[in-house]
């Protein structure tokens, strides 16, 4: 009998053990996400910053807070098994700067609003989705937008903006596909090449 | 003849096969893209500079006109989702059109909510000719009504022969005695098109501003919102299925 007690107990602290690291996995996630967004509205409210100091502001948080070599990856889809590590190399520095050039224009619009934490989902082992609600004051609009938030080795990185159901990192892979598709690997460099010169 | 020519049209538009919906075939591209083209020039010339002087009006307005269309459109929702079997969501469905179109002033106002019957979600034919497991077909772009497929521009034709409001403006059924006629019908369908155009300015200018291929931009915006709509997921967890696997490779 006091075995079977022991054994409860066991499997009862194990459970409670589980659930409080996830638990605690999704306030961090929560956290990080706040605090992601709180960075980037300094900067992008700093009416003193000329474009070149935002972008460079902008890639100093995305080195902390954002896993831009896995979004390349993923954007990339069945052609990252064909490419050579010199052509992924060459990709994924010219993504970072089309990232961060098109989410400085991006996230412009998004810099007066309120941002609201509503939940948070562990939905496998190293992925968190953290779901957000933005409020625009001036529009009367509520966006909700998920991020996902990958952890690794106890750090915590975004991987993805979802934008009321509609992934970005998805679009972006859909996008490249295409371009893949008619005009080959050397048409995507040359599209984030002349992308990136004229930005 | 003509039933058989139905059949055999049907049989063509809806191949059998389960395609997932961002490996959806583009039989005719090249088209496609001239469609979208044209579509652009439309938008850029006569649809947008409209919208743009519609987001001069308070934002009150916009609110209440919004609401009253999303009112109207409880007249297509609700035959689908009793075609789709969620009899519950349409009997709220119902619930909210009675109290909007009434307390609510023809549903400018949305009291049903504050009386806590929440927006069920919007149904039209094309999401359930998908529910019915119909598959899309391949990818198109319509001049002037924009992406869509074969399975919903079928629903889109159905919607509206289909659609109460349709019946009792355009049609000759008949709302209180009265036929609203076919003026009610377009200034409605109208408002509603420089309603949603308006609420999208910012967002499509981003696109026009930063995607590297536009045309395959909007498709793959377009397809991921007809899941979201079909599977009724308003958030990412419709993001996790097919793309999850991706993920899953990348370290």
């Amino acid at each position: 009998m006091n075995f079977l007690y022991k054994k409860i107990f066991f499997y009862f602290s194990f459970f409670i053990f589980l659930s409080f690291k996830s638990y605690s996995a999704e306030v961090n996630a929560e956290t990080f996400v706040l605090k992601l967004t709180n960075e980037a509205k300094l900067i992008f409210n700093d009416k003193s910053l000329n474009l070149e100091s935002r972008l460079k502001k902008l890639n100093d948080i995305s080195q902390n807070y954002l896993d831009l070599d896995a979004l390349a990856g993923y954007t990339l889809g069945d052609y990252r098994d064909k490419a050579t590590s010199a052509e992924k190399d060459s990709f994924n520095k010219l993504f970072r700067e089309y990232f961060i050039k098109n989410m400085s224009s991006k996230l412009n619009d998004f810099a007066d609003q309120e941002l609201k934490i509503l939940d948070s989902k562990k939905i496998n082992e190293n992925n968190i989705i953290v779901s957000t609600k933005i409020f625009s004051k001036k529009d009367a609009q509520e966006i909700n937008v998920d991020w996902r938030i990958y952890s690794k080795e106890s750090k915590l990185l975004a991987r993805d903006l979802v934008v009321e159901g509609l992934s970005l990192a998805r679009t972006q892979r859909e996008e490249f596909a295409s371009i893949i598709a008619s005009r080959g690997f050397a048409g995507v460099i040359n599209a984030l090449e002349t992308f990136n010169k004229s930005h | 003849m003509k039933k058989t020519l139905l059949a055999f049209t049907f049989l063509v538009l809806f191949n059998s096969k389960t395609i997932y919906a961002s490996n959806l075939p583009d039989c005719s591209e090249s088209i496609n893209r001239s469609f979208f083209a044209f579509n652009m020039a439309v938008d850029k010339y006569f649809i947008k500079p409209i919208a743009e002087i519609y987001n001069v009006l308070p934002v009150e307005a916009r609110s209440s006109i919004n609401n009253a269309l999303l009112n109207i459109e409880t007249t297509i929702s609700v035959p689908n989702q009793i075609l789709q079997g969620n009899f519950g969501e349409a009997v709220i469905s119902i619930s909210r059109f009675a109290i909007n179109s009434t307390i609510g002033i023809l549903g400018l106002f949305d009291p049903a909510t504050a009386l806590g019957l929440e927006k069920t979600n919007r149904e039209d034919f094309g999401q359930t000719l998908a529910v019915w497991g119909i598959d899309h077909g391949c990818y198109a772009v319509a001049p002037f009504l924009g992406p869509t497929s074969p399975r919903d521009l079928v629903g889109r034709i159905v919607g509206i022969y289909g659609d109460y409001f349709y019946m009792v403006t355009t049609g000759d059924k008949t709302v209180l005695g009265e036929n609203l006629g076919d003026t009610v019908y377009w200034v409605t369908k109208g408002t509603d098109l420089i309603n949603f155009r308006s609420q999208n300015i910012k967002s499509s200018e981003n696109l026009e501003k930063n995607s590297l291929d536009l045309y395959s931009t909007y498709k793959s915006l377009y397809l991921q919102r007809r899941e979201n709509l079909i599977k009724n997921s308003k958030r990412a967890e419709n993001q996790y299925g097919a793309s999850e696997d991706d993920w899953k490779k990348i370290k």
